[in-house]
């Protein structure tokens, strides 16, 4: 009786230990045994059936890293990590961050897209582009995962979507040291369509040719194919000789500690000014130059939520480091090595209503703004990219304006132009197809400059264009310049100004000077003066349209400051040296009296003790 | 904290010369020196006294009423008045501090008053003026806006008082 119970109990204990070893995958590589030593990934490639690659199949198919990395990673959770969750409804936005922008320089559309719910970025649906568009569209800089991996309804695309495979997460867009990684690569792969083979054509051991681009709707993937047409390439995976060892085993340099490189291909920068701004004449983010990896302060665990670094982000992030990753972390406690700034002579008040990065964090103002290029908004570092500096999209910098949290900070900006219909007070973009297949005949492709600039619209051009824009779902506007185009009940095109056309803005933090080089740091007229550029600074308003060219705003509309009083107040500086010697020399003679009558106190107890002595 | 502190102060302040009005309704008028020495020292008094209400109004409006930190056209103006009352109150140091000494037959409290605004208006000044140049840090600045803030507060207290003691004085 006694070892009947005791066999139920060992199997009943041994059945819940495989049931729950059946709901919670055991990935041997996301427990850590403690070591501080790169693991080596030695391993086998997996295609995305999760069947073995070896150099002898036909047709060799690229390693899918869902299965490959997977294996021994948990992809289910990792694709819920900040890079790849945009998609998902659920997650919360955090601060508003950089869109993707489409552009589109024939129609004069210039819009800030984004999945997530930022203010002031339309939802890619919104501009009539599904998944699979948008990612044709921006891809190239892409880490994969996300609208890469969403299936589509449209029965086109499945198709398509079957021979282009999915976009899955490139795990070696960051994570591989090798040498011989390109980046490049990716954005290729994914102008042919070659999702499948994306991630296998970025890493040193394979290269891919091919389009799926142009193979037919019977084209397999999966199986050999033999066209006649000579133009006609199959897509193909081809791995370097050597790569595969004894066992058929492939060594991928693999790293935690993500080198600045690999997030410079989708996060650098590039200051477009009239005189050029090679890479060798700048400086890199002081924090770069220390020695400190970008991964030093954007960290995660296995779940990818990155910490994004800004102040509040504990809010809303599920890192659990998101609180103790800002600026303030390390700096007033010196972690990492960070120098405690002593910030002699800064009234408190700079704290409460500046961000770190305003003294500290990019390009220091001047008397105007100039325009930057962004690796996401113009393609930096992929192949055949336009280097002119007036490729659209033109982003604006830097604009000191107020932040969500009510403090001013350093910021991109770009100004939407996009075609639209105002229903009530809401403008809703027309889908970039309708209104390419409407304005073809009203702006001619010839007024299209070959730099990749605006094409200079005219007013009657815009009148033209929003007549046949007409549609029955609401009156056709266009939005550029911050203000809004329409036409008047005589046909005549007026402007207004519309919530729609504010501009776009997404706070910088890099790069970060060194202390020394900070706003402030030897005079306060950096800031306060009647001409300070923090403040009185021209910020271009870009527009498509001839009769708008050259407007601008002062960068003090952006901060929600009264430009009355900032002007008293920094005339106020122009008195402050003679306020601090009145001042001074007003102490020293209240001192004086103090004493001289403190003395004479003395003096008098001395000499009426003396007396009755 | 501050806020409270400055509520009860002027709170105190007041009920104090309330209830000093009322136990001693009068103390006798003393003589009003004439001649334009004198003007010019009622000239001093009157501008000192305008400055200094509009300082304080300035100072502790912002706090006491809106609950905020002094900002906006409350600092221009705060700052437009608070150096002409320093002048004008060491233009008053020099002149009364004769009066105010141990030998003079001034009321007691009136030298008190007049010794302690003195000694405070030192601090409130150098508190503000210091933390204009380059040798605190943010915990020195902090220090010093709380220095200027509190012994700020004191002054205008004991300004008050010895406003009204001046006035009871006059007036008998």
């Amino acid at each position: 009786m006694r070892k009947g119970l005791l066999h139920t109990a060992i199997l009943l204990y041994a059945a819940s230990v495989c049931l729950s070893a059946g709901a919670e995958p055991n990935f041997s590589g996301d427990h850590s045994d403690g070591s501080r030593a790169v693991p080596i990934h030695l391993i086998p490639l997996l295609d995305e059936e999760g069947d073995k690659i070896t150099p002898d199949i036909e047709p060799l198919l690229p390693f899918s890293t869902r299965q490959t990395c997977g294996a021994c990673h948990d992809y289910e959770k990792i694709r819920h990590g900040w890079h790849f969750n945009a998609v998902e409804p659920n997650v919360s936005p955090g601060r508003g961050g950089q869109p993707w922008i489409f552009v589109d320089a024939g129609t004069g559309t210039q819009i800030p897209l984004s999945y997530r719910n930022w203010p002031g970025a339309f939802r890619p649906e919104q501009l009539g582009l599904s998944a699979w568009q948008f990612v044709q569209l921006f891809g190239r800089q892409m880490p994969g995962g996300g609208p890469g991996e969403i299936d589509s309804n449209n029965p086109d695309e499945i198709t398509r979507g079957f021979i282009s495979g999915k976009l899955e997460i490139n795990c070696l867009a960051c994570h591989d040291a090798d040498p011989a990684h390109n980046q490049a690569e990716y954005g290729d792969q994914i102008l042919r369509q070659n999702f499948r083979w994306a991630a296998a054509a970025t890493s040193g051991f394979a290269s891919v040719t091919g389009m799926a681009r142009n193979m037919p709707n019977s084209f397999d993937p999966f199986m050999p194919h033999l066209f006649d047409d000579p133009k006609l390439i199959p897509p193909s995976v081809t791995y370097r000789k050597g790569a595969f060892d004894s066992k058929n085993q492939v060594f991928f340099d693999i790293v935690t500690k993500i080198p600045a490189e690999r997030c410079y291909f989708c996060h650098s920068n590039y200051d477009v000014s009239t005189t050029g701004m090679e890479k060798w004449t700048t400086d890199e983010d002081v924090h770069i130059a220390a020695g400190l990896a970008c991964v030093e302060c954007h960290r995660n665990g296995l779940e990818h939520n990155i910490t994004r670094g800004y102040e509040g982000e504990a809010a809303v992030s599920k890192n659990p480091l998101a609180a103790a990753m800002s600026c303030e972390s390390c700096h007033n406690d010196g972690r990492l090595g960070a120098p405690i700034p002593k910030h002699t002579g800064f009234p408190p008040a700079h704290f409460d209503k500046l961000t770190c990065t305003a003294c500290h964090s990019g390009r220091r103002p001047e008397r105007e703004t100039i325009r930057t290029k962004t690796a996401r908004a113009h393609g930096l570092g992929t192949y055949n990219v336009n280097k002119t500096g007036n490729v659209l999209p033109h982003i604006i910098y830097p604009v000191f304006a107020k932040q969500e949290n009510g403090k001013i900070g350093p910021h991109k900006l770009i100004w939407p132009a996009f075609w639209g219909t105002l229903k009530g007070q809401n403008v809703t973009p027309i889908p970039i197809e309708t209104v390419k297949a409407s304005l073809s005949t009203v702006i001619e492709d010839a007024n299209n400059p070959v730099s990749g600039d605006w094409p200079n619209l005219t007013d009657a051009q815009i009148g033209k264009a929003l007549e046949s824009l007409k549609t029955t779902e609401g009156e056709a506007v266009y939005i550029c310049g911050g203000k809004l185009y329409r036409l008047n009940g005589k046909g005549k095109l007026t402007a207004t100004k519309h919530d729609a056309a504010r501009p776009y803005l997404w706070p910088i933090a890099h790069d970060v000077r060194p202390a020394a080089q900070s706003l402030g740091a030897y005079r306060c007229q950096d800031c306060h003066s009647t001409d300070s550029p923090l403040f009185f600074a021209d910020v271009e308003v870009d527009t498509p349209l001839v009769s708008e060219k050259g407007a601008v705003k002062k960068m003090i509309e952006f901060q929600e400051f009264d430009p009355v009083y900032t002007k008293l107040f920094a005339i106020s500086f122009v008195f402050r040296p003679y306020l601090k010697v009145i001042a001074i020399c007003s102490s020293v003679i209240l001192g004086a009296v103090l004493l001289l009558y403190a003395f004479k106190g003395l003096a008098y107890i001395i000499k009426v003790l003396a007396e009755k002595d | 904290m501050f806020r409270m502190i400055s509520i009860i102060g002027f709170a105190a302040a007041i009920f104090g010369i309330a209830v000093c009005r009322g136990a001693f309704p009068s103390c006798g008028q003393r003589r009003i020196r004439t001649g334009p020495w004198g003007t010019f020292r009622r000239l001093v008094y009157l501008a000192a006294l305008l400055c200094f209400s509009a300082s304080v109004i300035t100072g502790f409006y912002p706090t006491l009423v809106l609950k905020e930190s002094i900002y906006g056209y409350w600092l221009i103006l705060h700052t437009v008045f608070a150096p002409v009352f320093m002048i004008c109150l060491t233009v008053l140091a020099i002149m009364r501090a004769e009066n105010c000494s141990f030998k003079k037959d001034c009321p007691l409290m009136q030298k008190i008053c007049f010794w302690l605004i003195i000694i405070l208006a030192i601090p409130v000044i150098l508190s503000i003026v210091l933390s204009m140049f380059w040798f605190f840090g943010t915990t020195g600045q902090e220090s010093l806006l709380q220095l200027h803030r509190y012994s700020a507060l004191l002054l205008a207290i004991i300004v008050i008082v010895y406003t009204y003691l001046i006035i009871r004085t006059r007036t008998g």
